[in-house]
């Protein structure tokens, strides 16, 4: 039975290639159900009959768009990524300023991350932990509302972030 | 005996004369006043000297440029910027103030500055710039980032408005000091504020030349006439000088009064700003601070001090070179400089660079916005006399692009759609940041007057409709992007007879529509019966949330852009967009210092998340759709496909105003054009505004806008007509962002035939 479907299948692929190797692409294939014809009014020309291999190119962009920033610069930019070492090392004094509780020093490194890069998570992650130094429970808890939505809810600086959330003396906690 | 008369002819009776009670009386009252003038005097001369001696102005500066691997930046901007901080393009760097580009390479000297950071030394770096991005960036230290100095904007001037650079008296370079006094008043070190002997060396050379061609006045007296009195010519005047300069000196040391003359001295004229002292002047008339400069350059600034509208090295550089190797021959002939290079620096050229474009208020309507923001921190009298050091969000860069892109698309626009007299206003952001980046109130860009990115307020148009689709999509168990809505005609009758009867543009009906669809075509009569069924307190409260806090138009016509707003306000509104959902006040200042440069106060990033990440992302979506295939389609034209922009076009009634709101990954521009009188313009948001938008934003080097997709989105299959859930290989089939469950949305097989063999073919497995 299983060799028999597999002949069937082997079959019917080489008929639909010989059909689309000598046709043109306006030959369709029969349907499985008869079309039901919907009426629309003002439906865009470019809309109704996309070009071949459309939908799967929007769907690769939409793939590259939505999974991390990174991957967005792979798309034909004019610029390359924004992949800044920089930010690591502004991180890194921020880092040590928050140990010396200097929070000033530490807001100046990181208000200068953000101007760079303005989407990197643990820059909000430690201003969040800044505003706390601070004093100031309702900034950390934006700064950490923000880190998680630019890590996504699943990564360690958002879980991080949400457990610091939890702790923050806020009068009316919203998470 | 002898006769009274007799005795006034004896000699000794003068004397008795003078010891008369009545002469005594005189000769006291004399003396008293002379006293008391002298008290006055001295009272006057400590007064100002140890008080606040000058108003200073309020500086106004610039982002400080940071160079750093992977920032995005061209050629055409770093130099235009360089160009502004008067860099000198070299053959060979040898001093700050520098630079050199060869092909990709390019070697900067930069200025020592001080930044809120701290003080930034002169550092030697070099790069590349390659596909306009900073690369490979080397120095001989270890830094990783590199400033340039801020350029300075303007200043907040008292009414006398003179510009001047306060330094201390260590900051003169030797060389510069010694070539004064050396000019000006040899004996400097010895007198008393007076010097006997330097108006008698005056004497004898005016003598011998027959006319005026030297002074007696010591650095002390000019520094009294300038500082403390008028240019009246008179013998009171002159004893006052005279009396006060000794004062001066009593009180106190040569250094501080050195120090002073040089903080004082007039040295040239800037449109209404006076150039005062040896640190402004340096950077009028050299483009470098006064510790770079060289000795020719030191004996022109002093050769100045004798006439400085006389002696103009622009105006009258022959004279002014004559005059400056004077001062040398003085040097050689005090052998504070030799005579080999007395001949050097006397064949040099003057050095003087082009005089500097507008000192007082290069970006007017931008500095408005910064004065307006001060206002609530700062007492006007102190922003004019404390000497604050404002430092801004203004990008030069960006600033000049867009007064670019304005002024040839306006005028352009003037003559294709025979729209006379058109104005314009606009503001960019960062957007990420809210920091104010650029702002534009006139077509004229350099006109103070009139703002209107601040102060036009006009309606809005279809740029309020991103607000009433998010109200729809913040509720996802009723609404989302294929959600069909019926874009057919109807009228509400109000209870004082009055009717509404929106119309679409194009004045047809287009049936039931996909949500997604009725913003990206910009359809009203679709979004006014969303609007309607959503209520106004709804939009309403979108709307606060977004980031307008003003008095909203209570009647349905909000939903098609009745409400005015100002571009800045459309701003703020679509910057809590931009931002995904976080609401961050618009900012044109980082921080405020004073004269020391110690922090007075901080203007840090605030947030507040006001809509939920799921809603923004499905916002975005259809935003960037206006982009890809609606009303704003044309700005992919000209820009690449992978920019992925988002953004809304604008159009009132009778085409009264052209709006158009947008963002890439980096930048939100907000673009209003339209007529001071409120005619007509022949402009869409489309034919209008987006046009100069398109042409602003194509310019900047840029990231793409990249959305990080919340977790409970999921992308989905739907029939762009009928808005049912299908597969991906049918034909007419798109993918829509879908925040929650999809169970309770209707599923149909392929309708319409699949969107390709291979399509149809993969169905079956």
């Amino acid at each position: 039975m299983v060799l028999v479907k597999d002949s069937l299948s082997l079959s019917i692929f080489i008929v639909i290639f010989l059909l689309s190797a000598c046709s043109s692409h306006s030959i369709k294939p029969a349907p499985m159900s008869k079309p039901v014809i919907i009426p629309v009014q003002n439906a865009p020309a470019e809309q109704a009959n996309p070009p071949k291999g459309a939908i799967t190119e929007a769907v690769k962009e939409i793939n590259k768009l939505t999974t991390t920033q990174k991957k967005a610069s792979k798309l034909e930019l004019r610029t390359p990524s924004p992949n800044f070492s920089i930010i690591d090392v502004l991180i890194g004094k921020a880092q040590k300023a928050i140990k010396l509780q200097q929070w000033l020093r530490a807001q100046r490194s990181l208000e200068q991350a953000i101007h760079i890069s303005p989407s990197q998570a643990q820059v909000f992650f430690l201003y969040g932990t800044v505003y706390e130094g601070l004093g100031i429970p309702e900034q950390a808890e934006q700064m950490y509302r923000r880190a998680i939505f630019l890590a996504g809810e699943a990564s360690s600086i958002a879980l991080q972030a949400q457990e610091n959330l939890t702790k923050l003396p806020l009068p009316e906690k919203k998470q | 005996m002898p006769s009274k008369k007799t005795s006034h002819s004896n000699p000794n009776t003068k004397t008795y004369w003078l010891l008369r009670p009545v002469s005594l009386k005189i000769l006291s009252a004399l003396l008293l006043c002379f006293v008391g003038a002298l008290i006055y005097l001295d009272a006057q001369v400590r007064y100002k000297f140890e008080g606040k001696r000058w108003a200073l102005p309020a500086k106004v500066y610039a982002r400080a440029l940071e160079i750093y691997d992977g920032k995005a930046l061209n050629l055409h901007n770093l130099e235009q910027e360089l160009a502004l901080l008067n860099y000198q393009h070299v053959a060979d760097i040898e001093s700050p103030g520098t630079y050199h580009v060869t092909g990709d390479n390019i070697e900067i000297f930069s200025r020592a500055h001080y930044t809120p950071n701290g003080k930034q030394n002169a550092e030697y770096f070099q790069f590349s710039l390659i596909n306009d991005v900073v690369q490979n960036l080397a120095s001989h230290g270890a830094a990783s980032l590199y400033t340039l100095e801020p350029y300075k904007i303007g200043g907040i001037y008292p009414r006398i408005k003179e510009e001047r650079i306060l330094l201390p008296y260590e900051a003169f370079p030797e060389a510069l000091k010694s070539t004064l006094i050396v000019t000006e008043d040899r004996d400097f070190k010895n007198h008393i504020g007076l010097s006997p002997l330097s108006i008698l060396r005056a004497a004898w050379a005016n003598l011998k030349a027959g006319r005026v061609v030297q002074g007696g006045s010591t650095l002390t007296q000019q520094l009294v006439k300038n500082f403390y009195l008028t240019r009246e010519r008179s013998i009171t005047r002159k004893v006052n000088e005279a009396l006060m300069s000794i004062l001066l000196e009593a009180h106190y040391d040569k250094q501080d009064i050195l120090e002073t003359y040089m903080n004082d001295i007039f040295l040239g004229q800037s449109g209404a700003l006076a150039i005062h002292g040896f640190g402004a002047a340096s950077y009028f008339y050299f483009g470098k601070s006064v510790a770079e400069c060289e000795l020719p350059e030191f004996a022109l600034l002093v050769a100045m001090v004798k006439g400085p509208s006389y002696y103009n090295p622009r105006r009258f550089p022959e004279r002014a070179i004559k005059r400056r190797n004077h001062v040398l021959s003085l040097l050689r002939d005090e052998k504070v400089i030799s005579p080999n290079d007395y001949r050097i620096f006397s064949q040099s050229n003057l050095g003087v660079i082009s005089k500097p474009k507008k000192q007082t208020n290069r970006f007017p309507a931008f500095m408005d916005l910064v004065k307006r923001q001060l206002q609530s921190d700062y007492d006007d009298e102190d922003l004019r006399t404390e000497g604050l050091q404002i430092y801004t969000t203004l990008d030069p860069q960006i600033q000049l692009h867009l007064e670019h892109s304005v002024q040839t698309q306006v005028n352009k626009l003037e003559q294709l759609k025979k729209s006379p007299m058109l104005q314009a206003g606009a503001v960019v952001t960062s957007a990420g940041t809210g920091e104010v980046l650029a702002l534009l109130g006139d077509k004229q860009t350099q006109y103070n007057g009139f703002n209107r990115a601040l102060d036009a307020n006009r309606p809005i148009g279809s740029l309020i409709k991103p607000a009433i689709f998010l109200s729809a999509l913040a509720q996802p168990e009723q609404y989302n992007l294929a959600s069909l809505l019926p874009d057919q005609a109807f009228k509400i009758e109000f209870e004082n007879g009055q009717t509404w009867m929106p119309q679409n543009f194009d004045h047809k009906e287009h049936g039931d529509i996909p949500l997604h669809r009725a913003l990206s075509k910009s359809y009203n009569l679709s979004t006014a019966r969303l609007g309607i069924e959503l209520g106004i307190p709804t939009v309403h409260d979108i709307i606060r949330k977004l980031g307008i806090d003003k008095t909203l138009n209570p009647y349905p016509s909000l939903f098609l852009g009745a409400q005015s707003l100002s571009p800045f306000e459309v701003t703020q509104l679509y910057q809590t967009i931009a931002s995904n959902g976080f609401n961050i006040p618009l900012r044109a200042i980082r921080e405020v210092s004073n004269n020391q440069g110690e922090t007075l106060s901080r203007y840090p990033f605030k947030i507040e998340q006001v809509v939920s990440p799921e809603a923004i992302f499905l916002l975005h979506h259809a935003l960037q759709d206006v982009m890809r295939s609606g009303t704003g389609r044309s700005a992919y034209q000209q820009l690449p496909d992978a920019l992925h922009v988002a953004g809304k076009t604008g159009t009132t009634n009778d085409n009264r105003d052209s709006w158009f709101a947008g963002f890439s990954g980096d930048y939100l521009a907000v673009f209003w054009l339209g007529r001071d009188d409120n005619k007509p313009t022949n402009l869409t948001g489309s034919s209008g505004a987006l046009r100069v938008w398109t042409d602003f934003i194509k310019r900047i080097p840029q990231y793409p806008i990249s959305m990080v997709k919340p977790k409970q989105v999921s992308y989905y299959w739907f029939d762009k007509q009928n808005g049912k859930r299908t597969n991906e290989q049918c034909r007419g089939a798109e993918p829509l962002p879908i925040w929650g469950s999809v169970d309770h949305l209707d599923f149909q097989s392929c309708q319409s035939g699949y969107s390709s063999i291979s399509g149809w073919f993969k169905s079956w497995f």
